[in-house]
């Protein structure tokens, strides 16, 4: 990284262009923006694929505005392959994935500060997705979550739309407003069917699931992770024979598979196996 | 890689600066002492702490300077007081006026407000003129875009002020009648 005497002629040189002729200065928190977007994309550079090609004897201009242009053509990817996805996109009548997507998105592209304020993400994301993206900001943070959604898209698209409208109906009545990550519902379920053996068009009876709750009971004496550790190789066995070749779809999903096996683990210690495997 | 103070540099050329301008006041019986730079410089940063801000290149100071040289009420006795006096009102109202206004027309506006309505008096500037005025441009008003922030303050003034031709015929009525 560099240091500030190395910074400041960016950031003042960053400053003019933002200025233009208008003011000789500005606010502490104007400069504070502005030294985070040059920070941004020194950083963008030195983490991103070519940040091993990145030489330290780049000065911290030619670094910034290595990671300026990348910044740049990131959102420019990003708004193709929002495009390409736009049309199969659908949010099942969920109010948070449809504002996302229709609202959230399209602002993004409008307001998005590549130049002066790259580490913005502007939106509140209150969708939320499997994937643990806490430590990006900026277009890399939106990267992601985008490519998240996708990835869930596909993975529900398997289903067909009545089916998972079906499963969250089944889950929550007010599923348009329920603030949860909805391919989790469907594959919590799913999981549910392969555990007892059914298909997926095949309603889960009461039997169905005390002979679960049996599975878990038995398995649970034997070691704490038994019950937890079947579900991971059936979920990873299922996604690997549906989604064959479909990799990003996979691994997004083995993401939420932890907390998907603890809330069936709950369900199960607790009697509750109905509100997991609900349809 | 560069071992220069990038800041220290930053002054050292604003100084100069500054020293250069002496060119141009000396006309009107105003210079600065290499020591009055330094103090000016100084009063800059003390103002830029206080009101939160940052200048990264080029200082206002200098064209404050060639902007007031030829004020009727500045001379070589209060110059460098009357340069640290606007450089402050000068910040001060950047941040009251959210930086909407330029540079250029905040000088504009200050220059022609501290010559006639305000008759030299500094206070008089920042209470009352530029107060009135960023009250306005805060609420949304922009017209200063068009006259460069020049006969802005005749549509905020709430004085009411003798016209000159008025004035000067009731003066003749009272005297000379």
């Amino acid at each position: 990284m560099y240091d500030m005497n190395e910074l400041l002629p960016v950031v003042a040189r960053l400053t003019k262009r933002y200025t233009g002729i208008e003011s000789s200065s500005v606010s502490y928190e104007k400069a504070n923006q502005l030294m985070g977007a040059v920070i941004y994309c020194i950083r963008e550079i030195e983490s991103g694929e070519v940040g091993a090609l990145v030489s330290r004897q780049q000065n911290a201009m030619q670094a910034y505005q290595a990671g300026a242009e990348l910044v740049r053509k990131k959102t420019e990817e990003l708004l193709r392959f929002y495009e390409c996805y736009k049309k199969e996109f659908c949010a099942y009548g969920n109010v948070y994935l449809s504002d996302f997507w229709n609202k959230g998105m399209p602002a993004f592209f409008a307001h998005y500060d590549e130049q002066f304020e790259p580490q913005n993400t502007i939106l509140t994301l209150d969708y939320p997705v499997l994937s643990d993206l806490a430590q990006y900001q900026g277009i890399d943070l939106v990267d992601l979550y985008v490519r998240s959604v996708v990835a869930e898209q596909q993975f529900l698209a398997m289903f067909g739309e009545a089916y998972v409208r079906e499963v969250l109906r089944a889950y929550c009545a007010d599923y348009a407003e329920l603030p949860e990550n909805l391919a989790a519902i469907v594959f919590g379920n799913v999981i549910g069917h392969i555990l007892a053996g059914k298909k997926l068009t095949d309603r889960l009876c009461e039997a169905d699931l005390q002979k679960i709750s049996a599975q878990y009971a038995f398995m649970n004496m034997e070691e704490n992770s038994g019950f937890q550790g079947q579900i991971s190789e059936l979920a990873a066995a299922f996604l690997a024979q549906h989604f064959a070749g479909e990799e990003s779809v996979q691994q997004y999903m083995m993401m939420g598979l932890p907390d998907i096996c603890t809330r069936i683990g709950n369900a199960a210690a607790y009697g509750n196996l109905d509100k997991v495997f609900v349809f | 890689m560069e071992s220069t103070n990038w800041l220290a540099l930053l002054e050292r050329t604003q100084i100069q600066k500054v020293m250069e301008s002496n060119q141009y006041t000396e006309q009107y019986g105003l210079t600065l002492s290499e020591q009055d730079a330094e103090i000016l410089a100084q009063e800059r940063k003390s103002t830029l702490i206080e009101q939160k801000r940052v200048e990264f290149g080029e200082s206002i100071l200098p064209r404050i300077i060639y902007e007031f040289c030829d004020s009727a009420f500045i001379s070589q006795s209060n110059y460098v007081e009357s340069l640290t006096r606007l450089q402050e009102i000068f910040f001060l109202y950047k941040n009251e006026m959210l930086d909407e206004i330029s540079d250029e027309e905040l000088l504009n506006f200050m220059k022609e407000q501290f010559e006639t309505v305000c008759f030299g008096d500094f206070d008089y500037l920042e209470g009352t003129c530029l107060d009135i005025f960023a009250q306005a441009v805060r609420a949304g008003y922009r017209g200063y875009q068009q006259t460069g922030g020049r006969g802005e303050y005749a549509e905020f003034d709430e004085v009411l002020r003798w016209d000159r031709e008025l004035y000067l015929e009731v003066l003749r009525d009272l005297c000379w009648k």
